[in-house]
């Protein structure tokens, strides 16, 4: 489903080359999840955007689904990310002027279903914000936003979801909910499952944990874990 | 650290992180705009002034009917002032047998102080100073019958008293000349020298004794001691003396400088409230800005009072370097628009009337500082009242904030500011009330059309496609910042519109009211047996006259029975009208400007000397004529275009009182040059007239009015230039929260194509909203413009209405899609990362 070759992103100062990312190499099956962990400013986010055809990596490839994104221009990306990818960011993102049920709609209505409104409910009733959706996020609570995050992240079926820090902003009972909720989903759905974390409760719920340490990405060995 | 060194600290940390550059350059196009267009206007009132001066001789003039004691010469002498004089009286040029009466002025060496006198002398045409000794200098009429004489003699030498003088040459222009149509005789100019020999002047003969003032070029602070000396003169006048200055005593030069005036500051009231609208809107987002950055300070243990001082320290500073930047902008692009108005001016230049110096102007100065401070201040007032009602928790979010921000008050604050700053700047009470009144009232009415027609708009959108649907519930969610958009924009649109209207077609208008013939001669002492004659005379050589109106020599002395010295304010003793005959008409029926009462005794009075003399209607005037006293009861007060060249006057009668007095008719006409023999022919039919020519005055006026129109005309081009720059940095700031949902719309993998059309449809109905509102807007406006303050017909202008949707449509869309475009063209992540806290 994912395939990573010998990516790199270098950043280049006046005074500097700044090797953010280096050689990077791996191999995700459609329905896996993966954990990528590290220490804060380690590059665990970049690492991401070139995942998810958010940023252009400085050498090497990435492929979706046998797609190489370095090969697509924005456009092409963006309808790629339309069609098979979903995120979830650690601030939400969510538009504060669209209700609840607005922003779920949106990656429905940009792929043109005419089901939207349906759908976008259905899922807000999935992630038990039926009763909320025509609240704007400014008016719903940090755990609550990021349920509405994850309500739009699935609605448009996506292949591969990235998650960047989705409970990084939460409180440990919030986090613990949406961790739980986003697993679900994602057995639901079968989707594959990319996400950066600190939080070591939510890396080990994936199927592999991945540690990104001085630009260069190693695989944890998991011992006992289901 | 005290909080002055933290707010500078602030200051230049959010300088370097871009926190405030909206609000700066804002306030930067604000005070670089007032500033230029204050400096333009101070510099053509300068250069205006100064070329009156030119055509007055000099800056000040002492009009006194005795020599004046040495001492007040001596003064001006202290005062390093440069003087000149010149003595006036009518006597007999002799020419051989024959006598002719003439107007003869002898002038000091360096008469004028300014200005040119012109002369032809051997056919050629030179500027020149007092004649030498010996030579006598005559007016082309005075020229004419002497040359007629020296054909008949051949000898060139005329007497004056017991002096004879050689004729040098032909005087073409004067200064000094114009200051009144009915003083000037054929006239005749010897050097004040050479006076005493002509013993023309005896004790007891009539003489007006001139002395012209102005500060020395030499030095840049006499204009100062020029204002000191008029002032020290003013308190020691006696009766029978005036002073003048400046433009003031040249009428119709004086009106169409006021009308040029009120042109000009409407300009520059324009170029405020643009700015005005830039500032608030920014002051308004960096001060939402600054909030949580606050919170932060209170749950570190600041006082609201120290937060307080601390953005009232940074606005000072924010304040304090947009001024200034905005002031040395402004400098600049006065330079610049003093070169294009150089260059484009079709008569003469302003360095010609200047003398080639730029003056640095202070004025200018301290308008753009103090208005920058005030307004950015006054527009952030709200803001800052808002410090002291939040918990730093309510701060942090930012939701709560947005609901308690009374937007009453900022309102209020902000107008007020802006009412204040115009009071100022125009110094003009009646325009800048109206102005807002009528802006504030249509403002309102047209906000709640606006929000009506949106509400159609967004209701009947509601079944488009989904990208439009994404359109409309953008607009419908953003209602009130859309509204507000609106307003802005259309506020600046009909201000705009407003400029545009007011400059080709008050302008045109104004120009219009000086058609090809206007006169340009004025004929008077022409007896009441002759009139007749004269009317036959002008109809057969085709001289088209404005009609014939009677003089009646009279002297205004009594008011209410009161002799006028005591009954008149003090400060309007020296007025003009108390200390000479006055030319009395009546039943002019054909005047325009009659509005004489049927029944006898009625007086209509001009305006502006009926107020300087506090007269009302209902008032009991007397008049002395020769021996005789008449009264009359003012039941008028008219209204008197000075610059209309048509015969004018300061009192008019009812019929049948004063046509027993002797009294002379007064005609005006045009003769354009070809036809000037015919001047030579109506002297010798009617060789008792006098015919004045105006064209110099009417030249000045047109010359005037010809510059005003340049600058007006490209002040209009610097409002429009400031107009785009503020409407663009308001579309910025507005478009901050768009450009996130773009972002966040295009990492979920919406298409340019599709976030194109999106928002084009977002921005042509705020394009179309906007026209209709600001089309309404500046028809009211200009309606009430022309009816109330010009006095002009109206119509409505649909070829505007159909321009401005164009422009509307191209600028907001052109410049919402171009600042947007970064969307289109960076990676997703790093538009996402810009609004990631």
């Amino acid at each position: 489903m994912l395939t990573v070759n010998s990516l790199a992103k270098i950043i280049i100062t006046p005074n500097s080359h700044l090797n953010i990312l280096n050689n990077i190499n791996f191999h995700l099956q459609a329905g896996e999840s993966m954990a990528i962990t590290g220490v804060s400013g380690s590059g665990k986010s970049t690492l991401l955007s070139l995942l998810a055809g958010l940023d252009k990596p400085t050498s090497g490839q990435v492929k979706i689904d046998g797609q190489s994104l370095t090969k697509l221009d924005e456009e092409q990306r963006a309808a790629l990310r339309r069609d098979k990818i979903g995120f979830i960011f650690q601030s939400f993102h969510l538009i504060p002027a669209l209700t609840a049920l607005d922003n779920v709609m949106l990656p429905l209505e940009l792929k043109g279903d005419k089901n939207a409104r349906e759908q976008a409910f259905n899922l807000l009733e999935r992630v038990g914000l039926s009763e909320r959706y025509e609240h704007q996020p400014l008016q719903l609570s940090g755990g609550e936003q990021q349920r509405v995050a994850i309500a739009r992240a699935f609605a448009g079926e996506p292949e591969i979801l990235f998650a960047d820090e989705p409970t990084g902003n939460l409180d440990q009972l919030s986090g613990e909910n949406v961790i739980e909720l986003l697993f679900q989903l994602n057995q639901e759905q079968g989707t594959t499952l990319v996400l950066v974390t600190h939080d070591p409760l939510l890396a080990r719920n994936c199927h592999r944990q991945f540690r990104l340490e001085q630009a260069s990405l190693q695989e944890v060995m998991l011992q006992g874990t289901d | 650290m005290s909080v002055f060194k933290l707010a500078l600290k602030f200051f230049i940390r959010e300088l370097r992180h871009g926190e405030f550059h909206l609000l700066l350059l804002s306030l930067l196009i604000a005070t670089g705009s007032l500033t230029s267009v204050s400096f333009l206007i101070q510099h053509i009132n300068y250069s205006m002034n100064s070329h009156a001066s030119q055509l007055n001789g000099a800056q000040l003039i002492l009009k006194s009917s005795t020599a004046v004691p040495k001492s007040w010469l001596k003064k001006a002498q202290e005062d390093n002032l440069e003087f000149a004089q010149m003595q006036k009286f009518t006597s007999m040029l002799v020419f051989g047998d024959e006598f002719k009466l003439a107007q003869v002025k002898a002038v000091s060496d360096n008469f004028p102080l300014q200005g040119e006198l012109r002369i032809i002398r051997k056919n050629e045409l030179i500027v020149s100073k007092a004649p030498p000794g010996g030579e006598i200098w005559l007016d082309s009429r005075l020229n004419e019958q002497f040359n007629e004489y020296t054909t008949n003699t051949r000898s060139s030498v005329i007497e004056l008293g017991e002096s004879k003088f050689h004729v040098g040459a032909i005087l073409q222009r004067v200064p000094g000349q114009s200051s009144s149509f009915f003083s000037i005789a054929p006239s005749a100019m010897i050097n004040l020298t050479d006076l005493a020999l002509t013993d023309t002047v005896q004790p007891g003969s009539k003489v007006d004794y001139l002395y012209f003032f102005s500060s020395s070029s030499a030095d840049p602070l006499s204009s100062d001691s020029l204002k000191r000396y008029q002032k020290w003169l003013q308190d020691k006048l006696l009766p029978g003396q005036t002073l003048r200055s400046g433009v003031e005593d040249i009428k119709a030069v004086n009106a169409s400088l006021q009308k040029a005036g009120r042109f000009l500051s409407l300009a520059a009231m324009l170029t405020l409230l643009l700015s005005a609208v830039a500032i608030a809107i920014n002051s308004y987002q960096y001060g939402q800005k600054q909030f949580k950055n606050n919170a932060i300070l209170l749950c570190l243990g600041c006082s609201e009072k120290n937060i307080l001082h601390l953005e009232l320290f940074k606005l000072f500073l924010v304040g304090l370097a947009g001024s200034l930047m905005g002031i040395i902008i402004g400098y600049f692009v006065f330079i610049g628009l003093l070169n294009l108005i150089e260059s484009v001016l079709p008569l003469g230049t302003f360095s010609e009337t200047t003398g080639g110096e730029l003056h640095f102007y202070t004025l200018p100065i301290w308008t753009g500082l103090v208005s920058g401070l005030f307004l950015l201040l006054s527009l952030s007032m709200a803001n800052l009242s808002q410090i002291r009602k939040i918990s730093p928790m309510g701060l942090i979010r930012k939701d709560f904030l947005q609901q308690n921000f009374n937007r009453k008050w900022f309102y209020l604050m902000s107008f007020s500011g802006l009412i204040i700053i115009s009071f100022w700047m125009t110094g003009n009470v009646q325009i800048t009330l109206w102005f807002y009144l009528v802006l504030l009232s249509s403002v309102m009415i047209l906000y709640f059309v606006a929000r009506f027609v949106l509400y159609l708009v967004i209701k009947s959108g509601r079944h488009f496609q989904m990208i439009n649907r994404l359109s409309l519930l953008n607009l419908e969610r953003h209602k009130q910042a859309v509204l507000l958009q609106i307003t802005t924009f259309s506020l600046i649109f009909s201000l705009l519109i407003i400029i545009f209207l007011i400059r080709t077609e008050l302008l045109e208008n104004w120009q219009a009211q000086f058609p090809k013939e206007t006169p340009n001669h004025f004929v008077i002492n022409i007896q009441s047996v002759e009139k007749q004659q004269f009317e036959d005379f002008m109809q057969q050589n085709s001289i088209k006259t404005q009609g014939l109106y009677p003089m009646v020599r009279g002297r205004l002395s009594y008011l209410n029975q009161k002799p006028i010295m005591q009954a008149v304010p003090e400060e309007a003793r020296d007025h003009n009208a108390l200390h000479r005959e006055l030319n009395l008409s009546f039943d002019i029926t054909k005047h325009n400007e009659a509005h004489v009462k049927g029944s006898q005794a009625e007086i209509s009075i001009e305006r502006s000397m009926a107020e300087v003399l506090n007269i009302q209607q209902g008032d009991l005037l007397g008049f002395q004529i020769g021996a005789r006293k008449i009264e009359g009861i003012v039941t008028d007060i008219r209204v008197v275009a000075w610059d209309s060249f048509q015969p004018n006057f300061y009192i008019i009668f009812s019929p049948g009182l004063i046509e027993q007095y002797p009294m002379n008719w007064i005609a005006s006409f045009y003769l354009n040059t070809d036809d000037q023999f015919k001047l030579n022919k109506l002297m010798q039919q009617f060789p008792g007239i006098t015919i004045i020519e105006v064209d110099e005055i009417l030249r000045e006026v047109q010359l005037i009015i010809n510059r005003v129109s340049n600058a007006i005309e490209l002040i209009f081009v610097f409002i429009v230039v400031a107009g785009v720059l503020i409407l663009s940095s308001s579309l910025l700031v507005t478009l901050a929260s768009r450009m996130y949902e773009n972002a966040v719309l295009r990492t979920l993998g919406a298409s340019a194509r599709q976030l194109r059309h999106y928002l084009f449809i977002e921005f042509t109905v705020v394009a179309l909203i906007t026209t209709l509102v600001a089309v309404v807007l500046a028809e009211s406006a200009s309606y009430v413009l022309y009816q109330q303050v010009f006095q002009m017909d109206y119509n409505l202008h649909p070829q505007v209405w159909l321009s401005m949707s164009i422009i509307a449509l191209l600028l907001i869309c052109g410049l919402g899609l171009l600042m947007v475009n970064k969307i289109f063209t960076q990676p997703a992540n790093l538009l996402l990362n810009q609004w990631t806290e």
